[in-house]
């Protein structure tokens, strides 16, 4: 796909407005993602955020100010910031998906009162490996990033480091981002998974789990109860494939499901509409005001 | 004769052809037929004035189905009058935040055979679950809707909307699988 492989630019403004990801092995290749970004944010007159581990913010602005990016004075005006996870992601200990994304549109509003031209976000989250309870909502929570209200006013840079990440996560957390940043240039990226048609393959809660044909049988019901429906990924409808064949108990269980949806969708009747139903009906559309008027 | 105006049309046209879906859908979460024209008639004069948010050449049945469930809530929330019609809150333990356990709800014998159901039974116990798993279960298995979409009707997350298909699914085998007799 010709537009999926154009790069869009080096850095600069190319974050703005869109929702990406890069995976890095090295923190100082974050850095050079971030600086010339942050820099460009900085003088579009963006409110910029980071979040990160409290340890982190003298590093940052270090490795920021080192690559011509120097966040002294916007830290104190309040155009940058700098939260740390215990103040984001991890309230009250847990991770929260509805509440971050709340989070977001609120802090995407409170820039632009403030006088910003938008909001441009970039986080660490090395707490992920750590199995904090809501977790398993990550990847749900990273595909509702790209439905938020007035994104092309918010950036968001999500950078995930490779050396804690579980391997297999990176091509699922692709599928949620619609640019990538690799060698040096942002890019649409080929591998993100949009629209309705695809939706079967937006990573659900479960992608943080132990795989389906490791987990115990009475845990894998909620995942065969996905199955049945068609709305597991393929990874996970892999293993629950993979799972069945070995197992008689849940290979069971799996045909009472389709049983019981078979019935349910027998119960799938049209509705008796009586002439005199739909005559009042048009009459009420006929005395209202025309919505297009 | 007077003519119609192209919106109320095109809206009528659209509608015509989903009455009988929304009738039935109507009459299923409703369970009462009055209530279930009130139902289809509330949606479709709030689909008709906001018609002009509707985009054309996207899902109309979507779009209509989404307002008839806001509807039904809201009008459950209104009325309050069904003990089983619990709030659409988040039901605690429930999430995949950590507090639902499958282990716990999944205590029921295999072997017991949900073949050959009579419509009724399954219907009543259909029935007999509470909104927030009877609402979902329905979207999904009668009217066929992706999560995706019962999410967005539902105003819930996906990972909610599986659970409570998931949850409300358990509570159907468990009244099914009931030696019939004993069932209420």
């Amino acid at each position: 796909m010709d537009s999926a492989t154009e790069p869009l630019g080096p850095g600069p403004s190319a974050g703005l407005g869109r929702h990406l990801v890069s995976f890095t092995d090295h923190a100082e290749d974050r850095f050079d993602l971030l600086a010339p970004i942050f820099r460009a944010a900085l003088a579009q007159g963006c409110r910029c955020l980071f979040i990160g581990h409290r340890t982190t913010l003298p590093v940052l602005r270090d490795a920021l100010a080192g690559r011509g990016c120097d966040v002294t004075d916007p830290l104190v005006s309040g155009q940058f910031r700098f939260l740390t996870a215990e103040e984001t992601y991890l309230q009250g200990g847990c991770f929260d998906a509805d509440r971050m994304l709340d989070s977001w549109g609120r802090a995407a509003v409170s820039a632009r009162s403030d006088g910003c031209s938008g909001l441009c976000a970039s986080a660490e989250v090395t707490w992920l490996h750590q199995r904090v309870p809501g977790s398993d909502r990550w990847l749900e929570y990273e595909y509702r990033i790209n439905e938020l209200d007035g994104l092309d006013q918010v950036g968001v840079m999500c950078l995930y480091d490779t050396n804690t990440l579980p391997a297999w996560l990176a091509p699922e957390l692709a599928k949620v981002h619609p640019l990538i940043h690799a060698d040096g240039m942002v890019r649409a990226n080929a591998e993100f998974a949009s629209g309705a048609d695809q939706a079967a393959d937006v990573p659900l809660a479960e992608d943080l789990e132990p795989a389906a044909d490791r987990l115990p049988c009475a845990q894998l019901a909620l995942l065969l109860s996905a199955y049945v429906d068609g709305q597991l990924i393929r990874r996970r409808r892999d293993e629950v494939a993979r799972h069945l064949r070995a197992c008689e108990v849940c290979a069971e269980k799996l045909e009472s499901y389709r049983t019981l949806k078979a019935g349910l969708a027998s119960l799938r009747t049209p509705g008796p509409v009586t002439p005199g139903f739909w005559d009042a009906l048009r009459a009420h559309l006929a005395n209202g005001p025309d919505p297009s008027a | 004769m007077t003519s119609v105006p192209a919106s109320r049309a095109a809206f009528e046209s659209l509608a015509l052809q989903y009455l009988s879906d929304l009738m039935g859908s109507a009459l299923r979460m409703t369970r009462n037929w009055e209530e279930a024209q009130d139902l289809t008639q509330d949606t479709l004069v709030r689909a008709f004035r906001g018609f002009k948010g509707f985009q054309p050449g996207t899902n109309f049945k979507a779009w209509v189905f989404r307002i008839m469930v806001n509807t039904y809530i809201n009008s459950q929330r209104r009325a309050a009058r069904r003990p089983r019609t619990v709030s659409w809150e988040d039901v605690p333990g429930e999430s995949e935040a950590g507090g639902f356990d499958p282990l716990a709800e999944d205590s029921q014998p295999e072997g017991s055979t949900l073949a050959d159901l009579p419509d009724e039974r399954l219907k009543r116990a259909l029935d007999d679950l509470p909104d927030e798993f009877r609402v979902p279960v329905l979207l999904c298995d009668v009217e066929e809707f992706p999560y995706k979409d019962i999410a967005r009707m539902l105003g819930i997350p996906l990972g909610t909307v599986r659970s409570r298909i998931f949850r409300g699914r358990q509570r159907l085998r468990e009244a099914l699988t009931q030696d019939p007799g004993s069932a209420s």
